[in-house]
């Protein structure tokens, strides 16, 4: 990943992000965006636009894009929902990392992170942050924090990079991206304005808006159980402070005294999400980031969906963490996941590999012998095998 | 003495050219060492590079194919180093195939691959040793198809692994003969 596209992708990543220090209404605030409206061919827009087409273009081909229709379906109705007649102008990616983030480019592309999706608890928490990001798109931040930069730097030298960035939204060298979040972040009134618009977007759409300030909360739950507090794109780009869930709540408290309160949505989003929610537990637990994957466990916990497989996924992090004592944390997570009567098959395997490890032979042998009968056609079946004949 | 300075010589060539960057030398198609443990016949002629233990071998460049030798990972060893943040997971001495296997795809994910998947994880010979081999198909970041082949063992709680890795289309099956052979080659 080169520099330049890195500070393309991040520009992109949070092009709604940005910091346009003049909220609407303000002098110098740039007039919304019009629905089916495409800035005139000689406008600076124009150029921006047209270099991050280009970037739209790779994005369709990333390897990280979930194609799956029953998800995009999903995602793509809550964001019309929001977004009312500006929905035909907007086209979502959903990206497979497990990362949390949502972005917008100011042509209308949206990504959404399955990192995201993992962490919302239910549909109006989601359709709040994308209904954050809608804002940012409508009040043209992004346009406006183009312009201002240009009259600080080179813009020739921002056309450059977004006419040659690739891997738009998801990248590997995260690093990079975080380390010069700072430099596109949203300053707080646009970050203010896309709190109370994206709220108000919320509350348009029928959604409870008292889930809005929650899964800001998870998020800073995390931040603070997190070993390294740098490795948040989200933060990065949208810096989050008590002073704003304060106002969320009160605001939401204000809105529901006399009203009715909307939906939470939790059956819908359970059905569209729930599929897919083994793969992005994985995918989060892929990162040897402990402390951060407890947390989201430990929200996942408190829904109390499909515990089997949740005690499954603890015994995971145990196992993956591999300190002092989590061997024997790991098989008694396991053992509870056994319980519910619902544990994926890969928990055998797993106690398998523990109990053999610590030299219980016949459990080991038990454990690997029912994983091979649940699971018959395994992939790893001759690896399974053969470890029964090592026990023997 | 007298043949010091010759040695003297080939060493300081071979860092003058990895200090211009360019890092990568000729192997030529005869039986060679990898690392302490084994040697093996290369069939061909390769291009290669080395970096602490890890060797990658390759004819059309690394991003379309190359071979990758790990020689001797110890515990607490990363297979990639990525970026300052994001290391990837560690190889623990402990690991049975199972686990070396998750090893290889969390760090590959952390490279940058997309939904890898791991097949056909089976017991195999690594020369003498009592070893394991696995498939991959994976999508590079921009989407390119990618597959892989991986067969190694645990020696003395050390992880020596080779790994083949190209593009599903043309560059993967263009060298699978060579690397099979040179799988087959390995003498300890």
């Amino acid at each position: 990943m080169t520099p330049a596209k890195t500070v393309a992708c991040l520009l992109l990543m949070g092009l709604t992000s940005v910091s346009c220090a003049t909220p609407r209404g303000g002098p110098g605030a740039l007039p919304d965006i019009e629905p089916g409206a495409r800035p005139a061919l000689e406008s600076d827009e124009a150029g921006l636009w047209m270099a991050v087409d280009h970037v739209e273009e790779r994005l369709k081909t990333s390897g990280r894009i979930v194609t799956d229709p029953g998800l995009n379906t999903y995602v793509r109705d809550i964001v019309c929902k929001l977004a009312g007649p500006y929905c035909g102008d907007i086209r979502v990616y959903v990206v497979q990392t497990p990362h949390f983030n949502a972005s917008m480019a100011p042509n209308g592309a949206m990504e959404v992170w399955t990192g995201l999706i993992l962490r919302a608890q239910n549909e109006a928490q989601l359709a709040y942050v994308l209904g954050h990001e809608i804002a940012h798109y409508l009040r043209r931040h992004s346009v406006q924090m183009w312009r201002d930069a240009r009259l600080k730097t080179d813009a020739l030298i921002f056309f450059q990079l977004l006419a040659s960035a690739a891997g738009y939204g998801y990248v590997s060298d995260l690093g990079q991206l975080i380390t010069l979040g700072s430099i596109f972040a949203f300053s707080r009134d646009n970050e203010r304005e896309a709190d109370s618009d994206g709220f108000e977007l919320m509350v348009e759409a029928g959604y409870d808006p008292r889930e809005a300030p929650k899964i800001w909360q998870a998020l800073v739950e995390e931040r603070e159980a997190a070993e390294d507090r740098e490795t948040f794109i989200f933060f990065a780009t949208h810096p989050t402070t008590g002073e704003r869930i304060a106002t969320l709540e009160s605001l939401a408290d204000e809105y529901v005294a006399d009203r009715e309160p909307g939906v939470k949505g939790e059956e819908r989003f359970l059905a569209a999400t729930l599929p897919f929610r083994a793969t992005f537990v994985h995918d989060e637990l892929r990162q040897r980031e402990f402390a951060r994957s407890q947390v989201v466990l430990d929200h996942l916990f408190e829904a109390g969906v499909n515990l089997g497989e949740l005690h499954f996924f603890q015994g995971e992090l145990y196992r993956l963490r591999d300190d002092e004592g989590d061997g024997e944390n790991a098989v008694e997570a396991y053992l509870e996941a056994l319980e519910t009567g619902h544990a994926p098959p890969e928990t055998h395997r797993s106690l398998g590999l523990l109990f053999s490890r610590a030299g219980a032979v016949e459990k080991a042998r038990s454990s690997f012998e029912r994983y091979l009968r649940s699971r018959p056609d395994a992939e790893d079946r001759k690896m399974i095998k053969a470890y029964l004949n090592e026990l023997e | 003495m007298k043949r010091a300075p010759a040695v003297f010589v080939l060493a300081l060539a071979l860092a003058a050219c990895d200090s211009y960057g360019l890092g990568y030398h000729l192997i030529e198609a005869e039986r060679r060492g990898i690392g302490d443990l084994y040697t093996v016949a290369p069939q061909i002629e390769w291009s290669a590079r080395r970096k602490g233990k890890v060797e990658v071998w390759t004819v059309d460049g690394p991003s379309l194919e190359a071979i990758h030798f790990f020689k001797g990972l110890a515990d607490g060893d990363v297979l990639f180093e990525v970026t300052d943040q994001e290391e990837g997971p560690e190889f623990r001495k402990h690991m049975t195939a199972s686990e070396v296997m998750e090893f290889v795809v969390d760090s590959l994910t952390s490279a940058g691959a997309a939904k890898i998947e791991a097949t056909s994880l089976r017991p195999a010979k690594f020369g003498d040793l009592q070893g394991f081999r696995f498939e991959l198909a994976f999508l590079s970041s921009a989407g390119l198809e990618k597959q892989g082949l991986v067969v190694g063992a645990v020696a003395d709680e050390k992880l020596h692994m080779i790994m083949y890795l190209g593009v599903r289309a043309h560059y993967y099956p263009k060298y699978m003969y060579y690397v099979e052979a040179l799988i087959n080659s390995i003498e300890m």
